[in-house]
């Protein structure tokens, strides 16, 4: 109990603080509730509208779930085929930088015409703002393994898949993890970003259509609960990914970063 | 600490392959145009024979025991073990390059796992060879929770679990501290002693080689400059390095390797 306080007292202090600001700005500036409304302004309109927002973060979460989960796939599976053919690599990794280089909104506009609107159009865009990150880091922690290490596997005449497998996968192992958790902090704004687009009135909307509807309508405290519950959803999956990183590479792997000594 | 002859009483020889010669056939190495790193090495290394590689950094001793080790094909000459099969080569490296993932029990018995045996037959060699290098009680441990000495001991199980002919060490003790130093080099040498594998060591320190070594090769700017006999007793223990002869023959060496590097 007292190792948890000492681990989260800054981070109480900092969200105290970010509240005591935002009354200070909206009191300083003397802002209306349509520019910028209270926190306890927020919570009041999210408990409200708790059915509405909630279903629509459910579909949100789950549009973001399955393209997640989608990209951790195929990410890790693209890593290994570039890890067993190099030529494969060369020629296809440039491609895939280049794709990444289009920004989401465009990517969305694309997949809607592509697809029309609805969750599949959502899930596709969810999973194309995570699976570069994923992919990229994969390959690198790959590719990154020590000479000493893959002198040995050779000195012991090692096969092709036991070099893969044995060798390069776990070595990637915390670059994989860095990869979800750099796609774990993205995939929430993309999946949003990509409702904007891909949601029709006709459709179940996730939080980005809530998002566009109270934005049209002037309904800011709503706006905010939204975006509430957005930033709520991304803490779920950076969550997911520090524990499931802490439970596979903690026993072997120093996670903890060496903030260094006091001055 | 551990024994420095914990195999006392047991005898691995009978189960040990033959050891084999080495014939280095005017070896060159060119690294890029005008690096020359080796020029023309040729020896002769008797089967079971403990032989050193002295000389200054740049000289060209890592080389080759890569060269040896078939980890770098040479730009010129050849190398031959006198034998119809490739010899089983064992690798020491500087760095215990233990694979951080694998406890100690999965690490020392890394080359019986890529030769495909039996897990049975894997673990009873992993806990034979940790009782020989003293880390019984490390054998679930992962390679983060030992100290380098601990992980330089396991590197050297490691490098015997597979009963190598050949054993190439390249300055492996040059990271550990001088007692533990000290230790291992009298292990090493009553292993080799009772096993009779061919060795070739990387080392820079004349009073290691001189205790270890029974021949001592002194490379110079790429050519073998010296040839070196050991004269002492073919059952070494650390009282060998109180005696008269051993100084004088470590202080003879310092004299010839001085006067190379004033020349």
């Amino acid at each position: 109990m007292r190792r948890w306080c000492t681990q989260f007292w800054p981070v109480g202090l900092g969200l105290l603080g970010f509240i005591a600001t935002w009354y200070a700005v909206i009191w300083a500036f003397d802002l209306q509730w349509f520019q910028l409304p209270s926190p306890h302004v927020v919570l009041a309109s999210l408990a409200e509208h708790w059915r509405e927002l909630g279903s629509a973060a459910w579909r949100t979460w789950r549009s973001a779930s399955l393209g997640f989960l989608a990209a951790t796939c195929l990410g890790l599976t693209t890593s290994l085929l570039f890890g067993a053919l190099p030529l494969v690599r060369r020629v296809v990794y440039p491609a895939l930088v280049l794709l990444q280089m289009i920004p989401i909104i465009a990517s969305a506009a694309m997949v809607v015409i592509l697809l029309d609107t609805g969750t599949i159009a959502t899930v596709v865009i969810a999973f194309l703002i995570s699976y570069f990150p994923i992919m990229a880091n994969t390959t690198r922690g790959l590719m990154e393994v020590p000479r000493e290490q893959l002198d040995l596997f050779q000195l012991y005449r090692a096969r092709g898949w036991q070099r893969l497998f044995w060798l390069r996968l776990p070595q990637a192992l915390p670059a994989f993890f860095t990869g979800l958790h750099v796609a774990s902090t993205l995939v929430v704004i993309g999946t949003v970003t990509g409702e904007l687009f891909a949601t029709s009135s006709d459709d179940q909307g996730g939080l980005g259509y809530l998002i566009f509807v109270y934005r049209a309508q002037l309904k800011t405290p709503e706006l905010y609960s939204a975006a509430l519950l957005s930033s709520v959803l991304g803490f779920f999956f950076v969550g997911v990914v520090s524990l499931l990183r802490r439970m596979l590479l903690s026993p072997w792997y120093k996670l903890e970063v060496d903030e260094g000594a006091p001055d | 600490m551990f024994p420095l002859h914990p195999f006392a009483g047991i005898s691995y020889s009978a189960a040990m392959e033959e050891s084999v010669s080495i014939h280095i056939d005017n070896v060159v190495q060119t690294f890029s145009p005008g690096t020359r790193v080796l020029r023309g090495i040729s020896a002769t290394i008797k089967p079971g024979s403990f032989v050193g590689l002295l000389g200054p950094s740049g000289a060209g001793k890592s080389t080759l025991l890569r060269i040896v080790a078939g980890l770098l094909p040479p730009t010129g000459g050849r190398i031959d073990f006198g034998s119809e099969r490739e010899p089983d080569i064992s690798f020491i490296f500087q760095q215990p390059s233990l694979l951080p993932w694998l406890r100690l029990h999965d690490n020392i018995a890394l080359p019986l796992r890529l030769d495909g045996r039996p897990k049975e037959e894997r673990r009873a060699r992993a806990s034979e060879l940790a009782q020989r290098v003293g880390l019984s009680e490390a054998l679930e441990r992962y390679p983060r929770q030992l100290s380098v000495g601990m992980q330089m001991r396991a590197s050297l199980a490691r490098a015997l679990a597979c009963r190598p002919q050949l054993l190439l060490l390249d300055e492996p003790l040059a990271a550990v501290d001088a007692l533990t130093r000290t230790q291992l080099n009298a292990s090493l040498r009553s292993w080799h002693e009772e096993d009779r594998w061919t060795a070739l060591l990387v080392t820079h320190s004349i009073e290691e080689a001189v205790f270890l070594c029974d021949r001592i090769l002194v490379l110079d700017h790429g050519v073998l400059a010296e040839d070196y006999a050991v004269e002492g007793p073919a059952r070494r223990s650390l009282e060998w390095k109180s005696e008269a002869a051993y100084h004088a023959q470590v202080d003879q060496l310092n004299r010839q390797l001085l006067q190379k590097a004033a020349q």
